[in-house]
């Protein structure tokens, strides 16, 4: 699968301080925002004694993780951690990085049809392919989890009626104070 | 035929294909009031009305060009749509009034009179709008206020508009657009023309010829009592002295310059700046200086018996005709006792009608002094918007004794000598040295600020000062309590009278106020600024994308850290980190470009909802910097310089991803179709929550750095301590709980 290169890999594991040089790898973004935006990370922080591990892309100093959402996302700066320096393709990246994401949404209960429809749009059709040999349906989320349909829908029902609200605009806002005072 | 000429002329031809319709129903509708009512006889050939639908589609047509001079009649007979189709053989009442209003037009363009044409139109077209806020002056026109005459007719709006003007109601300035309608076609008025008088003279005058100027001192903070000689002139050279304004550091024998005759580079020059200031500093410490033993201000008991002595002489001198100006000059001292204005200005007032300080009318038997603030107009168009301001009047009216009144319509200047006399015999007889015509002046002031209430409500009853105070601009007040205050300072003010006391004071004890306020027009009312900022706090909780979470977080902490300090919108308010001392609750900030020194800081306190506010929004602002800087770099970099101190607290990302220091012009982009109001509403809201919490005002001017120059807390001498200004968090919590304002828990 990985792309032979010229350039000599090095696969020895070192130990690293983070400051601002560990960054989410350029193909891996998309999964890594919505990991950030939508999973409760702090909620089920976890702190294992042992060193993390992380498989990084090297350039120039600076590393690239494409895997390990949770665990980066608590890291703070200085922490010490450590790196197998890899190069993978990129779609070698961009489907790990996917792969990631999915298991993390596999481990939330009740599934959280807001984090379904994020991945469902942003992934990209090649990464389906590649994952499930055909597009991401909630069939297979279910098939996983054995859960039925309706578990689903009623979880959408739930979240349609918490969809995120706009701030009206100023004749809006108005008609609603003058609506209130008139009770 | 004369009358489709005139509906020919109200709506003339243009490519408008519904034109005969229109024509058409517009006779229809007028042909419905008989000929009784002023003399306008309508036959319709063939009545046909129009249905609603139609009528709408036509309104439609005129989408945006609904102002246009051809347009305007027709626009008003489309938006008829609004009511119920037309019933030509039992027409409903309102109707019968848009019948009449079309007579009234007919009228209007017989007699030429095309600014009543767009007036009436224009208003009517937008009052039949039931989401109008001026629908329910519609709907009392056709329902009470129509009769089958226009000479009923008149009488019914002259009526209710006296109805509207005694209770100071705010639906009066509507009501007069409506009430003119009528009133000019009852008594045939000719329409209103101006003279155009803002020429400029294009002649230039020499302005270092010598010359000597009069003038009358009518400007009540001027300390001059009378301008008594003029020594000499310096003359300038090439009519550019950079020091010809001198002011009074020191002061001058004489010095009067017309202010527009400066050249910008005179005005502005660095020197002439240093100077301008220093004098404001003199001149503000002289005048202002809040201690009693102050030799600018006569003793309370001094100005009783003045005000007792002038009564005595005013109900004396009531025969003779050559008595008569030395009457006057009592009742010009007197008048300018009651209401703190100038002599000379007050004379002005009332002989050149301006009725801009009284309102004397002998026919209506109406004696009135006019407190006015109209400071910050409003500028906000969005319907409705009325309602939702905390101030919605900019003046009203107090009645003056009623002999006072009666005597003042008989107008005519008072003459400085009879006055001068008048002073000259109040110092002899009452043996008060100190007495002259600016202490007289000032004595109502005297009284507000001594014995009654703030200086704030003095400036706003008297005006004095006004100029030089920024508080003003910010201000708010019920008109129940200013009139209470007005009625406070006149009992003292007439402690010492002999006379009935009904006569000089207690008159004022009938006046009824309505419960509307007088103020800052950039005030929003509570109500809405709790809807529009639990909207923004819902906004912040609900947002995802990580960019749009951060904005709205900041944006959400700015309101609520300017509506909980009262500091001005400023780039970079409330700060940096630096400035903030959370566990003191207190931050020091220096949000004013323009002051005399560098070292203009001044200390605001944080009550415990902001403190609350900015420690969840550092805990936020470091998990967001942890998982947001592995995706841009620059997010880690930027959130470090903030805890630095290298950046002010609250930022904006903007779409490429940059930081930028949280300033108004980033607010009104983001919100300013939420949200009209100027960016520095909470300021507004915040002054008029302190003053109803009843904050001592000088720690309310410590707060908003409203001290005048020379005064400020941060001075040596100044006896305002950091206690005072902490004291007041808990005025500003009172404020967040009536707010109820949330955490943004995220």
């Amino acid at each position: 699968m990985a792309k032979s290169t010229k350039k000599v890999v090095r696969r020895s594991v070192k130990s690293i301080a983070i400051k601002n040089n560990l960054v989410v790898h350029e193909c891996a973004g998309k999964p890594y925002q919505i990991f950030c935006e939508l999973f409760e990370a702090e909620v089920n922080a976890f702190f294992s004694d042992r060193t993390l591990l992380l498989e990084v892309v090297e350039i120039d100093e600076r590393y690239y993780f494409f895997e390990g959402f949770r665990e980066v996302g608590l890291l703070m700066d200085g922490t010490e951690i450590s790196i197998r320096r890899v190069n993978p393709s990129k779609a070698e990246i961009e489907r790990r990085a996917w792969s990631c994401l999915m298991n993390e949404f596999t481990n939330v209960d009740p599934i959280d049809p807001k984090i379904f429809e994020a991945i469902k749009s942003g992934m990209p059709t090649q990464v389906q392919q590649a994952l499930f040999n055909k597009p991401l349906t909630i069939q297979y989320i279910l098939d996983i989890k054995g859960l039925k349909r309706h578990h689903y829908d009623y979880q959408i029902g739930l979240y349609r009626n918490q969809q995120h609200t706009k701030i009206p605009p100023f004749s809006e806002l108005i008609a609603e104070v003058r609506y209130d005072n008139n009770n | 035929m004369t009358i489709i000429t005139n509906v020919e002329m109200l709506i003339p031809d243009t490519e408008d294909i519904y034109t005969a319709d229109i024509r058409n129903f517009l006779i229809t509708v007028a042909s419905l009031v008989p000929r009784e009512f002023m003399d306008i006889n309508v036959e319709a050939e063939q009545s046909k009305a129009l249905t609603s639908a139609y009528l709408k589609k036509i309104y439609q047509s005129y989408d945006r060009k609904l102002t246009k001079p051809e347009n305007l009649t027709r626009a008003f007979i489309a938006s008829t749509y609004h009511l119920p189709n037309l019933d030509i053989n039992n027409p409903s009442k309102e109707w019968l009034w848009i019948a009449k209003l079309c007579h009234l037009l007919i009228y209007f363009s017989q007699n030429e009179l095309p600014n009543r044409i767009s007036e009436t139109t224009a208003e009517a077209r937008k009052w039949m709008n039931p989401t109008s806020s001026n629908h329910e002056i519609w709907q009392q026109c056709y329902l009470t206020l129509q009769a089958d005459t226009l000479q009923a007719m008149y009488r019914n709006f002259e009526s209710y508009r006296d109805e509207l003007e005694s209770k100071n109601n705010v639906e009066l300035k509507a009501f007069s657009k409506i009430y003119r309608t009528i009133d000019f076609a009852f008594n045939n008025r000719d329409s209103i023309t101006r003279t155009s008088s803002c020429r400029k003279q294009t002649k230039q005058s020499k302005i270092d010829a010598p010359k000597i100027e009069h003038i009358t001192q009518t400007d009540v903070d001027g300390d001059t009592d009378e301008l008594v000689s003029v020594i000499g002139f310096e003359p300038t050279k090439n009519n550019n002295d950079i020091n010809r304004e001198r002011l009074d550091n020191p002061i001058p024998d004489f010095n009067y310059i017309e202010q527009t005759t400066l050249k910008e580079t005179e005005k502005f020059s660095t020197n002439q700046i240093y100077r301008r200031t220093h004098a404001k500093f003199a001149h503000a410490n002289k005048n202002e200086r809040f201690v009693s033993s102050n030799i600018r201000q006569l003793p309370i008991t001094a100005i009783q018996n003045m005000v007792s002595r002038l009564w005595q002489w005013f109900d004396e001198d009531s025969d003779g005709e050559s008595d008569r100006d030395k009457k006057r000059a009592i009742a010009y001292l007197l008048l300018s006792l009651y209401t703190g204005h100038s002599v000379a200005r007050l004379a002005e007032d009332i002989n050149s009608n301006d009725k801009e300080i009284i309102d004397i009318s002998a026919r209506k038997s109406k004696y009135e002094f006019i407190i006015d603030l109209d400071i910050t107009p409003l500028r906000i168009r969005t319907a409705g918007i009325e309602s939702v301001i905390s101030n919605r009047l900019t003046q009203f009216k107090l009645p003056l004794p009623e002999t006072l009144g009666i005597f003042l319509t008989y107008k005519g200047y008072p003459d400085s000598a009879h006055i001068n006399e008048v002073i000259a015999d109040l110092r002899t007889t009452l043996r008060l040295p100190l007495i002259s015509l600016g202490r007289i002046e000032k004595s109502l002031y005297t009284i507000l600020i001594y014995e009654v209430s703030s200086i704030q409500l003095a400036t706003i009853i008297t005006s004095r000062n006004s100029k030089k105070r920024a508080d003003i601009w910010y201000s708010s007040h019920a008109i129940e309590e200013v009139k209470e205050v007005y009625y406070s300072a006149i009992k003292v003010l007439t402690d010492r009278c002999y006379k009935n006391k009904t006569s000089v004071a207690d008159y004022l004890s009938k006046v009824a106020p309505s419960d509307e306020a007088i103020g800052s027009q950039n005030s929003p009312d509570y109500p809405i600024v709790k809807q529009f900022m639990r909207h923004l706090q819902q906004k912040v909780v609900t947002s995802h994308n990580y960019r749009e979470k951060f904005n709205f977080y900041n944006l959400w902490l700015w309101h609520v850290s300017l509506l909980l300090t009262s500091i001005r919108a400023v780039e970079g308010a409330p700060g940096y980190l630096n400035q903030m001392n959370l566990e003191a609750g207190i931050v020091w900030i220096s949000d004013k470009e323009e002051r005399a020194t560098a070292s203009s800081q001044r200390l605001v306190p944080i009550c415990s909802f902001l403190y609350e506010a900015i420690q969840s929004f550092l805990s936020y602002l470091k998990s967001f910097a942890q998982r947001y800087g592995r995706l841009d770099t620059n997010i880690g970099i930027e959130v470090n310089k903030i805890f630095e101190y290298q950046k002010p607290l609250l930022n904006f990302i903007d779409k490429k991803g940059k930081f930028h220091a949280l300033r108004p012009a980033i607010i009104i982009q983001e919100l300013d179709s939420h949200f009209r109001f100027k960016p520095d509403w909470p300021r507004h809201v915040g002054q008029r929550f302190l003053h109803e919490q009843g904050v001592d005002e000088a720690v309310i001017l410590a707060i908003f750095g409203h001290e005048m120059m020379g005064q400020e807390a941060w001075r040596k001498s100044s006896t305002l301590s950091i206690g005072h200004i902490i004291d007041a968090k808990k005025s500003y919590q009172q404020l967040a709980v009536e707010l109820e304002l949330e955490q943004a828990k995220l």
